[in-house]
């Protein structure tokens, strides 16, 4: 890889490796250290790594420093895992448009189902890319967005939503 | 292949996305028609469900990023972390002193210090396996009872060994589950990685690498799932070079540790025990040891 091309990837992949930096449970901090990490190991591998595949690599990259910094926090404080809290704690929430019903829904996920979504809905990458990202088999990755998108109808359901087109 | 309780949900996700042969649709429709709740379950799925993928949200700093190009060395040490504990600080800088009178006894000039004292249950250098002319030889050392293991070669050092002896601190810790990378990670090029199948590095573990013959360009690419917060790396060089000149070209890279925010200039980590240098690790880390001497 090349000056350039580095240059070039950060136009392209910081956005992205920043939200799914957030999607991965990260904070706006933890984030933001995570995304300036990958791009650091990015340019000390520019050697190894080609052009196409950066992308990936920025992102494989941000998921183990994120992933590390949530098991060393797991040490040191005990928090409700997102994704135990009841709909009613949900209750008081402004539902007033589509993408904030959305969010909602993905907050009470597992950040490994937000962090899959967020690879195939907004990067349009393939599962087997994902995979290689998260380290999980193609399948997996399958049962993950499965497993995501019926518990966001299920959230949706809670709210009293059948359907988005109520609220558009 | 049938479907089951275990594979469902993959048949599921594969109908909804139109996935499967008509064989294995017709297979599912069966499997849903005999069990009502995964039909339930499966009409909550809907494939145009997207994610709210955050395109809001930008990372601000891009020039910080493109400056890393401009700024960054090949090679680099990583600093110590700027949030971590006052604990950890503590702790780190008595495994850095422990670790640097721990070498004393093997110095030529005589010094010596009572290793027992400080990890009583590691057998000084002194009393290590003979290496007889092996170039490098990586000593892990902690705990009361020994085991051996080896590390691979790096494709720089070639035709050569590693020996590593290494033994658990506490006995009542299991080791971490190895982390394997990615399959298509660059950081994944076995020709560059030297697996060290050490899973008994604990807490506290100290490591130790003898290089008594190392040469410029020698590369050590190590790495170690197993290492914690607070584990200590010694290095030792018996080669006339200036100790000092050694430790200013000596570069560490840290490959993959929440430990990167900050890069600072080389050497700032490493502590210097006579023809010795040390550094601490503050977490688990796959780390990279460039020796340009």
């Amino acid at each position: 890889m090349t000056k350039k091309e580095y240059t070039q990837g950060v136009d392209e992949w910081a956005d992205s490796a920043y939200r799914f930096a957030l999607r991965c449970g990260g904070t706006e901090e933890t984030g933001k250290d995570a995304v300036q990490e990958a791009f650091a190991a990015l340019w000390e591998q520019r050697d190894k790594v080609a052009y196409d595949k950066g992308h990936a690599y920025v992102l494989t990259v941000v998921h183990r420093q994120v992933a590390n910094h949530y098991r060393r926090q797991q040490k040191e404080t005990t928090t409700l895992p997102s994704h135990t809290l009841e709909p009613s704690a949900m209750e008081n929430t402004d539902l007033f448009d589509t993408k904030t019903v959305i969010a909602r829904c993905m907050d009470l996920l597992l950040p490994q189902q937000r962090a899959i979504l967020q690879l195939r809905d907004a990067d349009g990458l393939s599962y087997k890319e994902i995979g290689n990202i998260l380290n999980l088999s193609d399948q997996q990755v399958m049962v993950y967005i499965y497993r995501a998108r019926v518990a966001m109808k299920k959230q949706l359901l809670a709210f009293g939503i059948e359907s988005l087109e109520q609220i558009l | 292949m049938t479907i089951n309780a275990d594979n469902y949900e993959l048949y599921l996700f594969k109908y909804q996305e139109d996935m499967l042969s008509p064989e294995e649709r017709r297979m599912v429709e069966s499997f849903l028609a005999q069990h009502p709740e995964q039909a339930q379950e499966m009409a909550l799925y809907d494939k145009d469900l997207h994610a709210d993928t955050l395109d809001h949200v930008v990372y601000a700093d891009k020039e910080a990023l493109k400056k890393i190009a401009a700024t960054a060395p090949k090679a680099r040490i990583v600093p110590l972390h700027a949030r971590r504990s006052l604990v950890a600080s503590a702790a780190c800088i008595a495994l850095l002193v422990a670790g640097g009178l721990w070498w004393m006894p093997s110095r030529p000039d005589g010094i010596t210090s009572d290793p027992v004292a400080m990890l009583p249950s590691e057998r000084p250098l002194a009393s290590m396996p003979h290496h007889g002319t092996d170039p490098a030889l990586a000593v892990l050392t902690h705990g009361t009872s020994h085991q051996k293991a080896t590390i691979q070669h790096t494709a720089a050092i070639q035709h050569k060994a590693i020996d590593v002896e290494t033994s658990a601190a506490r006995t009542d810790r299991q080791p971490r589950a190895e982390e394997s990378l990615p399959y298509d990670s660059p950081m994944a090029d076995q020709s560059l990685l030297a697996q060290a199948n050490v899973p008994n590095i604990v807490e506290g573990s100290l490591i130790t690498f003898v290089e008594p013959t190392m040469v410029e360009g020698n590369l050590i690419t190590f790495v170690e799932p197993t290492l914690v917060e607070g584990s200590l790396i010694t290095f030792e060089r018996n080669t006339p070079t200036n100790p000092s000149e050694w430790i200013a070209e000596t570069a560490i890279t840290i490959l993959d540790s929440p430990l990167m925010t900050n890069i600072t200039t080389q050497s700032k980590q490493l502590v210097q025990h006579g023809n010795n240098i040390s550094m601490a690790l503050y977490s688990q880390s796959i780390f990279e040891l460039a020796f340009n001497i």
